[in-house]
């Protein structure tokens, strides 16, 4: 009796670890699935986030194969690998997770290049010691199949994946609060699973970190089908369904408006190629909203006139180069201004937009 | 009654001897006003510059600056002060003036107009390039890195998006007509750029000034690194200053705005602006 309740319990552990490895899996294959599908514009955003759900895949199989095969008496040599790829993909998730958190903020490539490389110095670290870790027992080691941890290395190493996981959370966090575009960015539905899933795999005899992340990336995932709820596809600018939202913004004094520019367009089937005329020269802190088929909106918290007409004769000059390289019927814009002069934010926004829609 | 004339493109070269170069420079610019005067003979008596602030914008109090306030004597001076207010104040729409001025019979002309007065440290700071070569801090950054270049390297269109950035984020340092100014404004090769994905996401402005100073106008960044970037244009444009100009060349770097003050504070402990007379006045519309 007391030598069968700790097989038992063993028994039970590698089975709950399965079936939850095995939900990790299904639910991150799932994301991936959905998310070859397009609907992250930017293809540098979309890249990494694949990367990253594909990391956690096969954290979640190797893991759940690695389990498995303590019932099939697989040879130590196997669950030695089985394992050092489990412990490979973890790093690997989180190095990804750096990687798309530090893209997510700035959308900026070269920025990625400059910063990431030092960020994951640490990470690097801890994959070389996990790759000369078969040869070392430096980590941890197999012993009839069974994996020990337990050196001081292994634990450092689990210190440094903790950091990361928080440190980049708590700058999203710190960014999201400064800055309106994050605002769909599940930072805190990302965080809490993994946090939860860390807690109770240390108080659980249950693996449950490849669960932790699948549900983590899930709601992020989440957010970003939000976001892109409020955009227009073809041009990657807000659609009319943001205005509640950012009425709402307004109104609560988060965004104080002060101006806009109205761009009509003459032909609906301009809207692709202008919009392309449009992106290199639009300053960062304006908001740009696709109306309807051939009117946009761009929204901006300054009313400097000379910020407004320096937009107009950049895009009137895209404009006017594009037509003349071009033997398709000319782009034709009515570009039109207007100023918040008196009055709130609010009552603004309601002028301007009865402006637009009077057009 | 003296001949005042408001400062134009066409008499500016009348005034030139009173204006000096950098002010005549100046002149040219979309916020600069001025009145000169002129005696009997046709020969300049005195000359009355000064900068509106915010006047492009519409929910903001259009603000003075006095740059500049010189005549051959008391009565002219008051002559231009009385012009000022009955014209060029309800013009402009102006709600406040201020004005930083050295010499005490000027300032003292502006007392008697309405406005306060006291001597205070001034808001400049002057130190010569060989000195801003010595500053440890930047005298440290050896390797600068090449997304740091200078002005000239950026494409019109780089440019222009560059300072609609600057003014949809009102950053505009300086330059109340930022928007107004061409790049060869600045000098090119001295003034500093951050390229980050094929766009200047910084920029550091200095004017090569008629008379021989250089002056920092502008200073900004964005992104995640944008301390380091600042700090790397600084250092840039300090060593393309020292290749292209004299180590005596004269830096005037302006404290109006809190962060250069504190900048300045931090890189430049113990330098000190040369007392002026300030003072301001509401206007009265």
């Amino acid at each position: 009796m007391n030598l069968e309740m700790p097989l038992m319990i063993f028994g039970d552990m590698i089975h709950v670890t399965f079936y939850l490895d095995v939900a990790a899996a299904i639910l991150v294959l799932g994301v991936l699935v959905l998310c070859s599908r397009g609907i992250i514009r930017d293809a540098v955003e979309a890249k990494l986030f694949r990367l990253l759900l594909l990391a956690v895949f096969v954290l979640a199989v190797s893991e759940a194969l690695n389990y498995a095969g303590l019932f099939a008496d697989i040879p130590a040599a196997l669950s030695m690998l089985l394992q050092t790829v489990n412990e490979l993909m973890l790093s690997a998730a989180l190095i990804m997770w750096l990687v798309y958190v530090e893209y997510r903020l700035y959308r900026s490539r070269d920025d990625l290049k400059r910063r990431v490389v030092k960020r994951l110095i640490p990470m690097f670290i801890v994959v070389g010691l996990e790759l000369i870790n078969p040869f070392t027992g430096i980590l941890f080691t197999v012993n009839m199949s069974l994996v020990v941890y337990g050196t001081i290395v292994q634990g450092l190493c689990e210190v440094v994946r903790l950091v990361y996981i928080i440190s980049s959370s708590v700058r999203v966090v710190k960014e999201k609060k400064a800055r309106r575009d994050l605002k769909f960015f599940a930072i805190a539905e990302f965080i809490l699973p993994v946090i939860a899933a860390y807690l109770l795999t240390g108080i659980w005899p249950y693996s449950m970190v490849p669960l932790g992340f699948a549900v983590g990336l899930t709601c992020i995932y989440a957010g970003i089908i939000n976001e892109t709820s409020f955009q227009d596809q073809e041009t990657g600018y807000y659609n009319r369904f943001y205005l509640p939202s950012l009425k709402k913004e307004i109104t609560e004094g988060s965004y104080r408006l002060k101006s806009g520019m109205i761009f009509r367009l003459g032909r609906e089937e301009d809207t692709e190629a202008f919009s392309k005329l449009l992106n290199p020269i639009l300053p960062k802190k304006c908001i740009m909203i696709r109306f309807d088929r051939k009117t946009f909106v761009m929204l901006a918290e300054i009313n400097e006139r000379v910020a407004f007409h320096m937009m107009k004769e950049d895009a009137r000059d895209a404009i006017q180069e594009h037509n003349s390289k071009n033997d398709d019927p000319d782009i034709q814009v009515a570009i039109d201004m207007i100023m918040k002069r008196e009055g709130t934010p609010a009552a603004f926004y309601d002028k301007l937009f009865q402006r637009v829609k009077r057009s | 009654m003296p001949d005042i004339q408001e400062l134009c493109e066409d008499n500016l070269e009348t005034f030139d001897p009173y204006l000096g170069k950098d002010l005549a420079e100046d002149m040219r610019r979309e916020f600069f006003r001025g009145y000169g005067m002129q005696g009997e003979d046709g020969t300049p008596t005195g000359v009355m510059v000064w900068e509106l602030l915010n006047s492009e914008k519409d929910d903001e109090e259009v603000k003075s600056r006095i740059r500049y306030l010189q005549a051959e004597s008391g009565d002219s001076l008051d002559f231009m002060q009385e012009r000022y207010q009955e014209e060029g104040v309800s013009e402009e729409e102006i709600k406040e003036s201020f004005y930083w001025l050295e010499d005490e019979k000027s300032a003292s002309s502006c007392e008697k107009a309405g406005f306060s007065k006291e001597r205070k440290e001034s808001e400049c700071i002057t130190l010569s390039l060989s000195d801003a070569s010595k500053i440890p801090f930047f005298a440290k950054l050896k390797k600068i890195p090449d997304f740091i270049c200078s002005l000239e390297t950026l494409t019109p269109i780089q440019y222009r998006l560059a300072v609609k950035n600057c003014l949809f984020n009102e950053k505009k340092g300086l330059l109340e007509d930022l928007g107004y100014l061409q790049k060869d404004f600045f000098d090119t090769t001295v003034s500093a750029c951050t390229i980050t994905d094929d766009e200047a996401s910084g920029l550091f402005l200095i004017r090569a000034r008629a008379s021989g100073i250089l002056e920092p106008v502008l200073l900004t960044a964005s992104g995640p690194d944008f301390q380091k970037h600042l700090a790397m244009m600084i250092a840039y444009a300090i060593k393309k200053g020292a290749e292209k100009y004299p180590p005596e060349t004269v830096i005037r770097i302006s404290r109006s705005r809190k962060e250069t003050a504190a900048l300045v504070k931090k890189l430049l402990p113990g330098l000190k602006g040369e007392d002026l007379f300030f003072g301001n006045r509401t206007e009265k519309q």
